[in-house]
Parts: C-alpha cells; sequence; structure tokens
C-alpha cells in the first residue's frame, strides 16, 4: 500500500512557484537564494515527514520502516550536489579550482596569528602604490604629514600544526619594494602552497598626494583621504572610499558593499556585487554591473550613467538622490535629460527637469515634475501611472491606457475620452508635450499639492547624514 | 508498545538526520561555524539514534525465544 505523503506534492508546487516568480519578478535574483537558502528545503523536507510519522504513530497507522526511503536519499543527495555547486558558482571566483573541497580541508585546521615586521620606505610625493594580489584587509590612509609608505599589520595563518604556521608565516614576510616609480606593497601569500590559506590585515600609511591599485582575492579595501587615483581589482571585496581626489575604478567579481564619499575624480564601477553607495562625486559616474542589493546614490555633479541587466539610468546632474532597491526605483531632484529603462520596477521620480524618457515592461509610475514641466515621455506595457502637476503649469498631455481606468483629477483643460478601446486624457494649455501610455493599468492626472512641490526632498528619502563640503548644486 | 516505538524511532531516524544536515550546511552558508568543523556531529548524532533503537528493541526479541530447555517436550 502506498501511503500518501505530502512532499511529493509539495515540491511539484515549490517547484511551480520558483518557475512563476522567475516568470512574475524576474529581477529577483532567484539563482542566488536558491544557492543560499536550499539547505532548508533538506530542513523543511525532514520537519514534515517527523511531522507526519508522529501524526502516523498517534493514529496507530502503520509506519514505513524507514522514515526517508532509499530513493528519497537520493534525492537529497541530488539536491545537495545541485546546491553546493550553486552556492560555490556564486561564491568563489573559480570552481575549477577546487576551492570548495579544499576549504572543507582548510577549515578544519587552527588559526595561528601573528604581527607582521612594519616595513617604512621613503616615497615621492605623487606616489603609485600598488597592493599586490592578496588575501584579507587592506586599510589605506593618506596624510599630509608623510613622506614615506608606511605599512603595518597581523597574519593569519590556518594549519593544522604550530610549526607549519611557524614556517608559513616566516615564508610570509611583509615587503616594500621600489620598482620604477612605484612601490609595490607584498605580502608574499603566493609563496605558500595553496593548501595553507593565509590572511593579513594591513594598515598602510601613504603621503597624501599617492594613487593606489590593489589587487586582492578575498578582503576589504578601505581608503580615506588620497588625492591620486583609485583602482581596486578583487575577485570578493567591500570596498569604502572617503575623499578621493582622483578617479576611483572598481572591478569586482563578487562584493557586500562599494561605497565612496567625496571622489573628485570620475568613478567608474563593474562587476558584480550587492550593495552602492555613492555620495558627492564630482566626476561622472559610470557603473557596469550587476548589483543586487541597495544601491543609494547622492549628489552627483556630472552624468551619472547606469547599466546592468535590469535597469539602465541615465541623468546629466544629480543634485537629489536616487535609490534602488528590489523592484523599486525613487528618485527626487535630479537635472535631466532623464533616461530610464527598466524590466520591471516601481518607479517614483519627482523634481526633475529637461526631459523624461522612461520605457518600462512592467511597473507602476509616478512621477511628479517641479514647478516647470519638462518634456515627458513614458510607456509601460503593464503598469499604473499616476502624474502630479503644479496648478497653472504649461503642457500639453496626451495619455492614454488601452485596458484600464482613467481618472482626471485635475480638471480643466484636461479631458477624459473613453472609447471601446480603452481610454485617454488629452488637453493642455500649449507647452512641453507629454505623452503617457500604458497598456494595461489606471491612468490618473492630479494637480500636485503644496507640499509636494517643496522639493528636494520627498518624505520617504533617508536624508543623508554629512552635508557636502562644497556646493555643488548649480 | 515496544514494537511500536522501535519502529517509530527507526522512521524518525531519516527526517532527524536530513534535518541535521540542512542545518548544518545553513550554519556553513551562514558563516556560524564551518560544514568542514561541524560534520562529525551527523556521525554522533546518527551513533545516537541507533543507540535510542537499540535501548528500546532490547527486550522485545527475548520472550519468543522461549527457555531453551525447559518446557520442550
Amino acid at each position: 500500500m502506498k501511503r500518501g505523503s505530502v512532499i511529493g506534492p509539495l515540491i511539484l508546487i515549490g517547484i511551480g512557484a520558483l518557475f512563476l516568480m522567475r516568470n512574475v519578478w524576474p529581477e529577483i535574483p532567484l539563482v542566488d537564494i536558491i544557492a543560499k537558502y536550499w539547505p532548508f528545503v533538506l530542513i523543511a523536507w525532514g520537519g514534515l515527514r517527523l511531522i507526519e510519522i508522529l501524526m502516523w504513530a498517534i493514529l496507530s497507522k502503520p509506519i514505513p520502516r524507514n522514515g526517508i526511503s532509499g530513493g528519497e536519499w537520493i534525492m537529497v543527495f541530488l539536491i545537495c550536489i545541485v546546491g553546493g555547486t550553486m552556492y560555490t558558482a556564486r561564491h568563489y571566483a573559480s570552481w575549477a579550482t577546487g576551492r570548495a573541497w579544499h576549504d572543507v580541508v582548510i577549515g578544519m585546521g587552527d588559526n595561528y596569528d601573528y604581527t607582521l615586521n612594519p616595513v617604512e620606505k621613503p616615497c615621492a610625493k605623487n606616489c603609485r602604490i600598488l597592493i599586490e594580489n592578496f588575501r584579507g584587509n587592506a586599510k589605506i590612509t593618506g596624510s599630509k604629514e608623510a613622506t614615506t609608505v608606511n605599512a603595518s599589520g597581523r597574519e593569519s595563518v590556518r594549519s593544522f600544526q604550530q610549526e607549519d604556521a611557524d614556517k608559513t608565516n616566516k615564508e610570509t614576510p611583509l615587503e616594500l619594494i621600489q620598482q620604477g616609480d612605484q612601490m609595490i606593497v607584498r605580502t608574499n601569500q603566493d609563496r605558500v602552497s595553496d593548501r595553507t590559506r593565509v590572511t593579513a590585515e594591513l594598515e598602510i600609511t601613504v603621503p597624501i598626494g599617492s594613487s593606489i591599485e590593489g589587487h586582492g582575492r578575498m578582503g576589504d579595501f578601505d581608503i580615506q583621504t588620497v588625492n591620486g587615483s583609485v583602482d581596486i581589482n578583487s575577485d570578493n571585496a567591500g570596498v569604502r572610499l572617503e575623499s578621493i581626489g582622483g578617479d576611483v575604478r572598481v572591478d569586482l567579481r563578487k562584493s557586500d558593499i562599494i561605497r565612496a564619499v567625496g571622489v573628485k575624480g570620475s568613478v567608474d564601477l563593474k562587476g558584480r556585487g550587492q550593495d552602492v553607495e555613492l555620495q558627492n562625486i564630482d566626476g561622472q559616474v559610470t557603473v557596469a554591473g550587476t548589483y543586487t542589493g541597495q544601491v543609494q546614490l547622492s549628489n552627483l555633479a556630472k552624468p551619472l550613467r547606469w547599466e546592468d541587466t535590469q535597469i539602465s539610468v541615465n541623468v546629466e546632474k544629480l543634485p537629489g538622490q536616487i535609490h534602488m532597491g528590489l523592484g523599486e526605483f525613487t528618485a527626487s531632484n535630479l537635472i535631466g535629460p532623464v533616461r530610464v529603462n527598466a524590466r520591471s520596477r516601481d518607479i517614483q521620480i519627482s523634481d526633475f527637469t529637461q526631459a523624461l524618457d522612461l520605457t518600462l515592461e512592467r511597473g507602476n509610475i509616478e512621477l511628479r515634475p517641479g514647478k516647470t514641466v519638462p518634456k515627458i515621455e513614458v510607456h509601460t506595457r503593464s503598469g499604473d501611472v499616476e502624474l502630479a502637476l503644479a496648478e497653472g503649469s504649461r503642457f500639453d498631455l496626451k495619455a492614454s491606457t488601452d485596458r484600464g481606468e482613467v481618472h482626471n483629477d485635475f480638471g480643466d483643460p484636461l479631458r477624459v475620452d473613453e472609447s471601446s478601446h480603452g481610454a485617454t486624457i488629452v488637453g493642455g494649455s500649449g507647452g512641453p508635450e507629454l505623452r503617457l501610455e500604458t497598456g494595461r493599468g489606471a491612468l490618473t492626472v492630479r494637480k500636485a499639492s503644496a507640499d509636494e512641490l517643496s522639493f528636494p526632498n520627498p518624505p520617504s528619502q533617508p536624508s543623508s547624514p554629512d552635508a557636502p563640503k562644497a556646493p555643488i548644486r548649480q | 508498545m515496544n514494537a511500536d516505538s522501535y519502529s517509530l524511532i527507526q522512521a524518525v531516524r531519516g527526517p532527524i538526520m536530513l534535518i541535521a544536515l540542512g542545518t548544518l550546511v545553513a550554519m556553513d552558508y551562514f558563516g556560524v561555524r564551518g560544514f568542514g568543523q561541524t560534520w562529525p556531529i551527523l556521525i554522533i548524532l546518527f551513533g545516537v539514534l541507533k543507540l535510542i533503537e537499540k535501548a528500546v528493541a532490547r527486550p522485545t526479541p527475548l520472550p519468543p525465544m522461549g527457555p531453551p530447555g525447559g518446557n520442550a517436550i
């Protein structure tokens, strides 16, 4: 007799739900979520089966000989292989190096900590500093008084035996090497075999005019007060930059956060990561990558070009701020022309100038231009569109929905035309063209209230903590 | 009664192992403790469950065997 278990149907429902999610919310990083949370499927499976067996026992029904049958264990094994592979692929630069297994082996040793012998070497005012491929965290601080590069820190060696760790520590001294006009900070971690894991915590002080180039395998870069450029390249890093005089380039395979506050030059981000926070940037900001976390941009004096798989944003200047999270985009106080192109997002933009060109596949749109209405062009295949206009502003509106209601809360001179195919709101007093189009969704045009016009910040936005040193607002 | 709890323990072993496995892997992913360190817990748990099984099962097989040479005709 086959006893009915709920697990099989639940697995089917789960798989169906996952595919549905992928179709409905394509911006959710499903692969990342599965890669990280699959062990909970095992826990849930075990938990449900446990409850089932206890229920059968209480109801005095026959209990199966094995709680989990041989076939099911094979299924569990497969889930582990697939889930583990996905996790490894997401969390390590290259699975081919066999780092997963390597980690299991390395993970069994103990940590031995050492203090690295500090090193110091004179370096010219415009010193170029290269931090060579290493594993660990580096904190780099520029100082006006400094005429030398000074590096110190700690090293941690994971090993089974103290002697091995001591030997490794001797083999990996911290060195400063002058090569042409470049000062190389070398941890010598590559001297030891890949089976021993060495990580370093470095504190480096440099002359303020220095430029920094950092290569890392895993670990954070924390750089403050340098007037040169900063170039970071790492497999996995958190990058925090503050008061940088030159250009910033960050290229990461993985990161939890990239934060840059106060950069005089341009900012160029590439690769994959989660959170991004850019504030008070004087140069152009170019982002080409995939960032799945919270994005907060504020006070950018030059154009912003953001391109990722889910959204592309072009803004000429950003005195206000932009916030992007999972499935949302909120912006206020932008200088256009503004162009936003996204697959699936709820969009809220207030106080923008020049022109707005917004194309969406799916998502609700809420627009509140400032006192003077710029040219607006909005297309969405599916989603509600709401436009709040200041009373007495001049414009020429044509808004249409193929399927959905229209609300004219603005009054004259707008009029509603509801035909058999969708509905439109048309009218205006002569002025910039406003074209709104939604394939399916409600369309609302209303008067902006007084506090909606008192910009810069809409109430939902968190205010940025510190004011910019130089007023960048034009 | 004993037969019942014996088969119950036996049936429950799989799910408990599965939950433990999932928990250890999840702990690894969330940085609590690496699976490289915690995997022996699975062996210990399996041993403990086997032990409980044995403890419950021991009295059951004895009565049917009967005394060796007493009442035989």
